[in-house]
């Protein structure tokens, strides 16, 4: 680790003023200590951001609830309310790290992380996502990476909250530099840059700050599950995040979204609009997963998370019934 | 130990450059707790036979014993350690060896 400044911000514009200059901001620092330890960031300011006012608060309102960036994901986990409002949302939370780790992470750190592909992260590796010219994993070890990929870095998307709040609409509320107000991004947009973008890994600028994270109130059902190579403690080899409103056995307003698979929350409209005023069982759910799943592009180790993901929707797609 | 052994240790290497991609517990992954299941004690009380050591030996059939499991689960053999799930659903013809679709 290189030597470094730490300072403590006060407001969401002295975080901004005090990150300006190769900084980094620090709250749980779960991802950003372990690329520092790495020497993959090298930052010359950590800014404290764990005092900012107001981040830490659950609430609700009348047509969403919202979740401070500075909201560890034991708290997402263990909110009594909110489990039943989004249970997708709090099954996405527990499936986090560790409990030693959920304690410690926050929502806005979960979702700002950065890539985990083991060429990344290696310190003697330059890879494409590091500004060098080759991404290692396309022609090498691959079995944890993209399916989908707009450009060509095949490292995916492995925030778990993130898969849950774009399948329920979330919004993130982002304090930009010479920005009066903060900006509105959907989660979409959040990481639409990491799409086209190899070294991105959302569409954050350096200096950008989460502050919340709006979640719209539905009438809806929600579900998150995953796939991981071990029973605890593990990233997801696969997600699938559902929400959708269900009329009797009639399903309508869906969403699917699958993590782990592309280097952006994955979704396709035609998948969801499958699925819609229709009676739902398996059948159904396979045809939206065929759809989903339609320009999956295996390399030579991933091709296993193909019928994964197609069981993972139809399973989660079926919690919605229950 | 037995246990990682058979489902999830496996040092992964880049086979052009020779640089291990997993030296660390994140992705060399070791059975933690929540990964191991019941497990039954029983006792030998064998005076003459003294005292022996215990410790590399029980290592090697829990590997076999989990392997003979999983086939008798899945009715075909996975054939080589650790089981991980690409090569359950190559076993069972899902997908190719290899993980490609």
């Amino acid at each position: 680790m290189t030597p470094f400044q730490y300072a403590t911000a006060s407001s969401p514009a002295s975080a901004l003023e005090l990150v300006s200059g190769n900084g980094r901001y620090l709250a749980g620092g779960i991802d950003l200590l372990g690329e520092m330890k790495e020497y993959i960031a090298e930052p010359k300011m950590l800014v404290n951001i764990k005092a900012l006012p107001g981040l830490d608060k659950i609430e609700s309102g009348e047509k969403s609830w919202t979740i401070g960036a500075n909201v560890t994901i034991s708290e997402l986990e263990d909110h009594a309310e909110l489990k039943t409002v989004f249970p997708g949302l709090q099954q996405a939370a527990a499936e986090v790290g560790s409990r030693q780790i959920r304690n410690v992470a926050t929502v806005g750190g979960n979702l700002a992380q950065h890539s985990r592909c083991w060429y990344y992260r290696h310190r003697d590796i330059l890879c494409l996502k590091k500004g060098g010219d080759t991404c290692y994993a396309r022609h090498g070890e691959n079995k944890y990476h993209s399916l989908f990929t707009g450009n060509t870095c095949i490292s995916p998307v492995v925030s778990n909250l993130s898969i849950a709040l774009a399948a329920l609409d979330a919004v993130v509320i982002v304090q930009r530099k010479g920005e009066d107000k903060p900006a509105r991004m959907s989660i979409a947009q959040l990481y639409a840059k990491a799409w086209d973008n190899p070294t991105a890994h959302h569409s954050l600028e350096p200096g950008d700050l989460i502050l919340k994270v709006e979640v719209p109130i539905q009438q809806g059902r929600s579900a998150y599950i995953q796939v991981s190579e071990k029973s605890v403690f593990d990233w997801a080899l696969v997600s699938c995040a559902v929400a959708g409103k269900m009329d009797g056995a009639k399903i309508s307003q869906a969403r699917i979204v699958l993590g782990a698979v592309a280097n952006v929350p994955y979704e396709v409209p035609e998948a969801n609009k499958v699925l819609e005023g229709k009676v739902l069982d398996e059948a159904l759910a396979n045809q939206a997963a065929d759809v989903l799943l339609e320009r999956a592009h295996a390399h030579s180790e991933n091709g296993y998370k193909i019928p994964i993901a197609r069981t993972l929707v139809r399973r989660a797609l079926m919690q919605l019934k229950a | 130990m037995g246990f990682g052994y058979a489902l999830y240790e496996e040092r992964v290497m880049d086979q052009l450059s020779g640089v291990v991609l997993n030296p660390n517990f994140e992705t060399y992954k070791m059975a933690a707790l929540g990964d191991i299941p019941e497990i039954d004690l029983v006792l030998l009380d064998m005076p003459e036979r003294g005292v022996i050591g215990i410790g590399e030996p029980v290592t090697i059939p829990t590997a076999a014993a989990i392997a003979n499991a999983v086939a008798n689960a899945l009715g075909v053999r996975v054939p080589s350690l650790p089981i991980t799930p690409p090569k359950v659903l190559a076993a069972l013809g899902k997908v190719k060896t290899g993980g490609a679709a």
